[in-house]
């Protein structure tokens, strides 16, 4: 690994000291001749460097906000079954007995609570919901960025054609826009159906579609494995990793 | 005299592994319930996925293929808890295994000298200590008795079904049984405290 990878993991490294050179081959070289030398990194490279991180950034705070979104889906589905549970039980005694006022009144302020905690829990996924639309808008703006630049490297390639045009080791620009698109579509897709649980989980009756819901919402349907490999293989090329 | 030494100071230190061994797979043990849990909340969601009604909820018409590939996804999560239990079985294998050599080591030190030492000495017993011949036989009780454990997880997994609720749902309960090994090396060990301690 160069040295300035050093500070590895998460957040952005933008480095506001130094001007970015482009690499100078009359110096000596440093040791390790086949890896990129990420010191000396293109303007290019280096931009496309910070959207991958980015990328991670933004991936490992949906993953968070997952995982809060599914428990309260779970504590939805279960304030409704209890919910309907309860009814139930309150249908029989109505049926068997017919002492209805003071059942009827005792349900009323059970219902009441429950109705109040579902609406707290509603309102907390709802929450969820927009924060990640708004990690989903930062991923839209991170390919729109990558796709400026390979709409530059284009028009600049259309002067002088000598750049072969791959910026760390075999990824030319488009390759890094074309994964990031990728990726985008699958949080688009998944946004959609986290849109239309939470807009309806609340509003169902049926056991099993709930369940249904909840687990969608926690299994991420519309993410492959494939997500995992895209980021992963971003990271790789651009030496995060 | 040195037969009687060299069969105690072998059943001294198969006693010991086997104590050992038995907190070994307690722990263990304990740690693979929680992916059984996991397994078997697994299973409902799938089955849950699969009741549902075919003609989904109005709102869900945009995604058609929701179904699928929430059960693709619900078996493939299961696959991994699978596999993490196989990892477990591995390592109560270990454990049975080695208790099995120690049976294996004691049986072939008291064979050898069975004859020098001589039936009366065999069934000798104090007050502080078993008879050569009950060691041997509490012995090979745990050893069958974790051999047995073992093989039962095994069949568990292996007749597993993916597809089979009610059997996911009994997996827990199957799976927790005989737990009570504990309880059985505990009162074998009991009684050779003494001997375990005198060196």
């Amino acid at each position: 690994m160069s040295e300035s990878s050093s500070g590895k993991g998460s957040g952005k490294r933008r480095k506001s000291s130094g001007t970015p050179r482009k690499s100078d081959s009359s110096s000596p070289s440093p040791v390790k001749s086949p890896s990129v030398n990420y010191a000396k990194l293109s303007p290019m490279a280096k931009k496309v460097r910070d959207v991958a991180a980015d990328w991670h950034n933004l991936i490992q705070r949906w993953e968070v906000l997952n995982t809060s979104g599914a428990s309260v889906t779970n504590k939805i589905v279960n304030c409704k079954l209890t919910n309907i549970e309860s009814s139930d039980a309150a249908e029989m005694t109505v049926e068997q007995t017919a002492a209805v006022s003071a059942a009827g009144a005792g349900e009323a302020a059970d219902a009441d609570g429950m109705s109040k905690e579902l609406e707290v829990c509603c309102n907390q996924l709802t929450d969820t919901y927009k924060a990640m639309a708004k990690l989903w808008e930062k991923m839209e703006k991170l390919t729109s960025n990558l796709k400026g630049q390979w709409e530059l490297q284009q028009y600049q390639s259309d002067k002088d054609d000598s750049e072969t045009g791959i910026l760390f080791q075999t990824w030319p620009i488009q390759h890094f826009y074309e994964v990031s698109a990728e990726l985008s579509e699958m949080y688009s897709k998944e946004l959609k159906l986290k849109q239309a649980i939470s807009e309806n989980i609340a509003h169902l009756s049926d056991r099993h579609t709930m369940m249904f819901l909840a687990s969608s919402w926690l299994h991420q349907p519309y993410m492959g494995n494939r997500r995992d490999i895209l980021l992963e293989s971003m990271l790789v090329e651009t030496g995060h990793r | 005299m040195q037969a009687e030494i060299l069969t105690k100071r072998q059943l001294k230190s198969a006693y010991v592994t086997v104590q050992k061994q038995t907190v070994r797979w307690k722990e263990i043990h304990g740690n693979s319930e929680q992916y059984v849990n996991s397994l078997c909340n697994l299973s409902e969601q799938l089955d849950s996925c699969e009741k549902v009604p075919d003609d989904l909820a109005a709102f869900l018409k945009d995604f058609p293929d929701l179904k699928i590939r929430l059960r693709a996804k619900l078996l493939e999560e299961m696959e991994k808890m699978v596999g993490k239990l196989r990892e477990t079985l591995c390592s109560l294998q270990e454990v049975s295994n080695s208790v099995s050599r120690q049976y294996a080591a004691s049986m072939h030190t008291y064979h050898t000298h069975a004859v020098e030492l001589g039936i009366p000495k065999v069934v000798e017993r104090s007050a502080t200590e078993p008879s050569v011949a009950d060691m041997l036989e509490w012995l090979g009780d745990i050893d069958r008795a974790v051999r047995e454990l073992y093989l039962q997880k095994q069949f568990l997994l292996d007749t597993l079904s993916y597809d089979d609720t009610r059997q996911m749902q009994s997996l827990l309960k199957k799976w927790t049984q005989g737990s009570d090994l504990d309880t059985m090396v505990m009162g074998i060990l009991a009684h050779l405290t003494f001997f375990l301690e005198d060196s």
